[in-house]
């Protein structure tokens, strides 16, 4: 549903339309409408509503961050801002929406140096080490790349491009001789900057950065992938195991390119 | 460009001559009526102003007992954000 | 905003009022809102940006364009765009259209310094006139000229060129194809003695190895790219090479790429060429039958100033005389340039250099080069395009699926307008130069002239027009269909005070109040893609029409229009002398509209309705305002220099069928399109036996042209440490005067900044997104650090995208030009960047 807006000017367009908006309806409609307004933004606020890099749990953020608002004041875009009165993010705690304003990475990271209190993790040096969110790309029926376009924005602003996001290369069989180039976001290396979201062209973002819990799945311990064991093994988990070999025709010569089964990595 | 989608409260008995007077307003649509009386609403307007208008509309007619706003969007009709060089 | 946004939202409205009460909207009615508008009249067209020509489908509501689609049966894109063609849609309605004429004026009458006012055609080109007339009674045609564009529809350049050198007798036009192609134009000429690729996209379908000298397809024209990863996913054995000076997107897929040190592709070039021969790979029959050996002048200067020390320096400045040598001394020269040497100079790993000749030199695969402009903005762009043919001509890999050497455009009609109407400053019509005077006796002919009108000497070309205008000596000038203020290098010291000179007056025609607009005298606004007819030309010689699909917003015309219409402001006696006009007295008194175009031959089309199969009727402007068929009209005249005139291999088919058709790949005989040329069986002028035939050669020999490594104009020195290299990026198109007009594109790449390697970055103290400046010996421009993302520089250079008016890396860029092809080198100059 609504965007958050994505431009100063449209956002004071939105709250002098609200300001009238509550004058107009008045009388019997007032309390209603002032419900319905805090019940939206209930509801839209706090999947895109993310913490600055450094900010741990949420519950152990809330616990040591004292609102001071510093992070804000030292954060040099118009990313970080503190939460207000009738958000759904705890009044004066920083927080960031990707679509309006995305984090920028900064090398030196000045909003976890600016924290008085650790909430933000002074330990955190590296930005690429910084953990805000997760990309998610959520529509594939409308995102450009999956439909054969060449769009790949996305993956193009994203300043650790070619690590947390890469085009995975697949042939388009509408047309038969195009390729499709499909983001692909990896979770190890994405930090959540929300760069992705903010420039995505399509009027609502098909890529969006979640916090990561809500954004990742998990795996069920009692399932090992076999191939990933075995690589991080560096051979076979079980050892002495005897293959014989194939019985095969004698007199036919012998094609080393018509292998069976599939091929790849 | 100022779009609204709300539900306007009615007596069952009184729906029709709501849903009536509603679409004879400028820019607003129903939607549907429910057998309980609520009316699901569009309002699309050029601003907020017409908007605004529309709204004090809604009160005068006879019949609606309340309205609620569930959705709005506002924007310019341009593009926001738009390089001017 | 178009309606169908409208009803989405209220769909969405709707739908959440309802979910609020708890209950559901039924789907039908849903769908209603949501559905397909059928009221929308959809038509062909072709993509207004690269030189690929994407097919498009144009939705058109209430005179409107409310949607577009790529054309699921075009055969260059199927139904696919990039993310600009995503957005043809929006480009037509920025808010700040320019829709009346504005003149700069004090106390109501014209003042150069004065501010824009608007005023009426009739006024504007009243003052225009005077101008132009004044300039050529004190200065002769030499002092009126023109610069036109790549982006112009066919009919368009034909008119400007045919008003320039037919009418004003001032050779003084040029495109900013220039910039852009013609080094490529040289190589080919050189070469084969004829314009464009001999191969089509079909190659991208049918080749073993690609690869890339100086193109980032993969940002650059995206549709091709998807179609060559497509070949390199699904063909056995496909391998990429990337050559480029910095690490950018293409070397994702890269299986060899190669980061060269600038300027030294010219010795990897001559190295594959060497190892080819040393390695007797060469195709020992194809050379005795279809190639000449030759080598070319040297030491030619860099298209400086005359007074520039390394002009002066220049032994044979300019000079493009290559001279016949044997295959021994061709394979002596050449031989200089060996595995290690060549790895030394570049900074490639031999290895990876090796693997690169020997895919060449490998009879058993099919090898596509691709390049742009990193070859072509090179000042031996000439040369090092010619060095790619030696190497496909001594493998006799060219002409055929698969195997081609394919010089990719960057503007819509670079290929249609600028090359094959001849819009440069030295060309007519069809491969025609107005040095020949056989060529100019043809030109006169079929536009009724008498013999003489068209002047021997080629005018002034893109970059020597800013210099001439900052001399005081082209005085009256018209800018057509590009934003040169912010595109034309050393904008400080040439472009804007050429434009400001008070001797001048200066024109510009745009949709849009661009750079070069803003600097001009007298603003004219214009319908631009599909508020006129229109025709493009790509690439792989395909020709593609569209129909006018909605009207100009207010006062705004074509530039045809603008062109035809100034015509009528001259009488042939006051721009023609007396004995010119005694050859062909029955033109004395005529105004040039009537001697160029209503001259019973131009206009020989009548007015008619124009309708498309399913019986929708389009609007045609110009021929309302005329009278005439004007497009048909024109592009029927310029038929007779490719079917009549006296170079072969230009035919193109009738104007109908192009308005039938999803574009057609000249030429055109028989009704049949030409894919691969010079072979026989693909290319009608081929006959039977001949197997292969370069017939824009006399001898039907191809040139393999030996050139050796040149230096650079400039090189990083102690004072400026960096190379500076400037380019594109994908979101955005050539100056952005209309992609960055798109919200969502400006969203999705703001502004312009400088990419640099981390460690230079550090060194000179400068973090991430940090503000700093960019110093040449020219000038100074401000910008932001990226140390990520999408490019990645070696150490020693830094790129910059060119795209963003309000950081103008023209500022500080050389004008150095290939002294063969007048192009500007836009990849290499010397900078420094200090914190801001």
């Amino acid at each position: 549903m609504g965007e958050p807006s994505t431009s100063p000017a449209s956002a004071q367009s939105r709250r002098r339309f609200l300001a009238n908006m509550a004058r107009a309806a008045g009388g019997v409609g007032a309390l209603s409408l002032v419900v319905g307004l805090f019940a939206r933004q209930a509801q839209s606020l706090p999947a895109q509503a993310l913490r600055p890099p450094g900010a741990g749990p949420e519950a152990d953020f809330l616990a040591s961050c004292i609102r001071c608002g510093l992070c804000v004041r030292d954060c040099p875009y118009p990313t970080l801002s503190l939460a207000d009165i009738g958000q759904d993010v705890p009044v004066g705690t920083p927080y960031f929406v990707a679509r309006r304003a995305p984090c920028e990475m900064c090398d030196d990271i000045p909003c976890v140096k600016a924290c008085p209190t650790g909430a933000l993790d002074p330990n955190l040096t590296k930005i690429d080490d910084a953990d805000m969110g997760l990309a998610v790309l959520v529509d594939e029926e409308t995102c450009l790349n999956l439909l054969g376009l060449r769009c790949d924005v996305c993956y193009r602003v994203c300043p650790v491009i070619d690590e947390a996001i890469t085009l995975e290369r697949h042939h388009n069989e509408r047309t038969g001789k195009h390729a499709m180039f499909i983001p692909t976001v990896h979770s190890d290396k994405c930090t959540g900057c929300g760069k992705c979201e903010r420039s995505c062209v399509l009027e609502t973002a098909a890529i969006r950065v979640f916090p990561r819990h809500l954004a990742k799945g998990r795996i069920g311990e009692h399932y090992r992938l076999g191939w990933v064991e075995k690589e991080n093994n560096g051979q076979s988990l079980i050892q002495g195991i005897v293959d014989l070999p194939d019985r095969m025709p004698q007199n036919l010569p012998f094609n080393p390119g018509a292998t069976l089964g599939g091929k790849g990595k | 460009m100022s779009i609204t989608g709300l539900i306007i409260h009615t007596a069952p008995k009184n729906a029709a001559s709501v849903q009536q007077a509603v679409e004879a307003l400028e820019g607003t649509e129903v939607h549907k009526v429910t057998h309980d009386g609520r009316m699901i609403v569009t309002v699309d307007n050029e601003d907020d102003g017409k908007a605004t208008q529309t709204f004090d509309a809604f009160r005068s007619i006879a019949g609606v007992l309340s309205t609620s706003l569930v959705y709005t969007h506002f924007e310019d009709d341009y593009g926001v954000g738009e390089h001017q060089s | 905003m178009s309606i169908s946004r409208r009803d989405f939202i209220k769909t969405q409205a709707a739908i959440a009022a309802a979910t609020a009460a708890g209950t559901t909207l039924s789907g039908a009615k849903i769908a209603e809102a949501q559905a397909h508008d059928d009221t929308i009249r959809w038509d062909k067209g072709a993509c207004r940006f690269c030189g690929t020509g994407c097919g498009v489908l144009v939705g058109t509501k209430q005179g409107r364009i409310v949607a577009t689609q790529g054309d699921p049966d075009a055969p260059v894109n199927k139904g696919l765009n990039c993310i600009k063609g995503y957005f043809l849609s929006k480009i037509m309605y920025g808010k700040d259209r320019l829709t009346k004429p504005l003149l700069r004026k004090t106390k109501g009458v014209y003042d150069k310094e004065g501010q824009f006012e608007e005023v009426s055609w009739d006024e504007a080109f009243d003052v225009m006139a005077d101008k132009w007339k004044e300039a050529i009674k004190k200065k002769g045609p030499t002092s009126v000229g023109m610069f036109g564009s790549g982006q112009w529809t066919i009919w368009e350049g034909y008119a400007a060129s045919k008003f320039m050198k037919g009418g004003m007798r001032s050779n003084n036009i040029d495109p900013n194809a220039r910039h852009c192609m013609a080094s490529a134009v040289g190589a080919f000429m050189r070469a084969f003695g004829i314009d464009e690729p001999m191969g089509c996209y079909d190659d991208l379908e049918h080749a073993d190895v690609f690869v890339l000298w100086g193109a980032n397809m993969a940002e650059m024209h995206p549709i091709l790219w998807s179609r060559l990863t497509d070949t390199r996913l699904t063909r056995e054995g496909c391998e990429v090479h990337v050559m480029s000076t910095f690490e950018h997107r293409s070397f994702e897929l890269a299986d060899n790429g190669m980061v060269f040190t600038p300027q030294t592709d010219l010795a990897i070039a001559n190295y594959i060429a060497n190892y080819i021969i040393q390695n007797k790979a060469y195709n020992q029959d194809f050379i005795d039958k279809h190639v000449n050996f030759n080598a070319t002048t040297t030491d030619i200067g860099y298209g400086l100033r005359p007074e520039h020390p390394l002009q002066k320096a220049a032994k044979n400045p300019d000079k493009g005389k290559f001279d016949k040598v044997t295959f021994d001394e061709y394979a002596a020269m050449v031989a200089e340039y060996t595995l290690e040497k060549t790895s030394e100079m570049s900074g490639v790993p031999a290895e990876q250099l090796e693997r690169l000749a020997k895919a060449y030199a490998d009879p058993n695969k099919k090898v596509t080069s691709f390049w742009t402009m990193g070859f072509n903005q090179h000042t031996r762009g000439v040369w090092v395009n010619g060095l790619v043919y030696n190497i496909h001509l001594l493998m006799g890999k060219i002409s055929e699926p698969g195997n081609s050497p394919f010089s990719l455009t960057g503007q819509p009609s670079a290929c249609g307008t600028a090359r094959e109407v001849g819009t440069f400053a030295h060309r007519l019509p069809a491969d025609l130069v107005v040095m020949n005077e056989k060529h100019r006796d043809f030109a006169e002919k079929v536009w009724e002239l008498p013999k003489g009108t068209i002047p021997e000497k080629p005018g002034y070309h893109a970059v020597l027009q800013n210099r001439m205008l900052k001399d005081g000596k082209l005085n009256a000038y018209w800018v057509q269909c590009n934003n040169n203020m912010q595109a034309a290098a050393n904008m400080n010291e040439e472009t804007y005070p050429g434009y400001r000179n008070p001797e001048n007056f200066i024109t510009v025609s745009d949709p849009y109040p661009t750079v070069t607009a803003m600097a001009a005298d007298l603003i004219l606004p214009t319908a631009m893609w599909m508020e006129k007819e229109g025709a493009y030309g790509n690439a792989e010689r395909r020709t593609q029409f569209w129909r006018q699909q909605v009207d100009a917003p207010g006062e705004a015309k074509s530039d045809m229009w603008q062109v035809i219409e100034f015509s009528k402001r001259f009488k042939v006696e006051e721009v023609w002398p007396a004995d010119l006009i005694a050859l062909k007295p029955e033109l004395s008194g005529k105004t040039l509209y009537e001697v160029l175009f209503r001259n019973g031959h131009t206009d020989k089309f009548p007015l008619q309705e124009i309708t498309d199969n399913a019986g929708n009727v389009y609007n045609n402007s110009e021929s309302k305002d005329f009278g005439f068929y004007v497009q048909k009209g024109i592009f029927e005249e310029y038929r007779e220099f490719q079917w009549n005139g006296p170079k072969k291999g230009h035919e193109m088919a009738p104007f109908e069928a192009y308005h039938n058709a999803r574009g057609l790949r000249w030429p055109v005989l028989d009704g049949q399109e030409t894919l691969w040329r010079f072979r026989e069986g693909y290319d009608k002028h081929v006959k039977s036996g001949e197997g292969i035939n370069f017939y824009g050669k006399p001898d039907g020999r191809a040139a393999i042209i030996f050139a050796p490594f040149e230096p650079a104009a400039e090189s990083p020195d102690k004072e400026f440490d960096l190379w500076l290299s400037t380019g594109r990026v994908l979101e955005h198109w050539h100056s952005g005067s209309m992609t960055r007009r798109v919200p969502e594109l400006y969203r999705a790449y703001p502004d312009a900044k400088i990419y640099m390697h981390p460690e230079d970055a550090k060194e000179r103290k400068l973090k991430r997104g940090q503000e700093v400046k960019i110093q040449t010996r020219r000038g100074e421009v401000t910008s932001r650090v990226e140390t990520r993302g999408r490019n990645k520089p070696p150490r020693g250079l830094v790129f910059m995208p060119w795209f963003d008016a309000g950081q103008l890396v023209n500022k500080l860029t050389l004008d150095a030009t290939d002294p063969l092809s007048k192009e500007t080198d836009y990849k290499k100059c010397a900078c420094r960047v200090v914190r801001a």
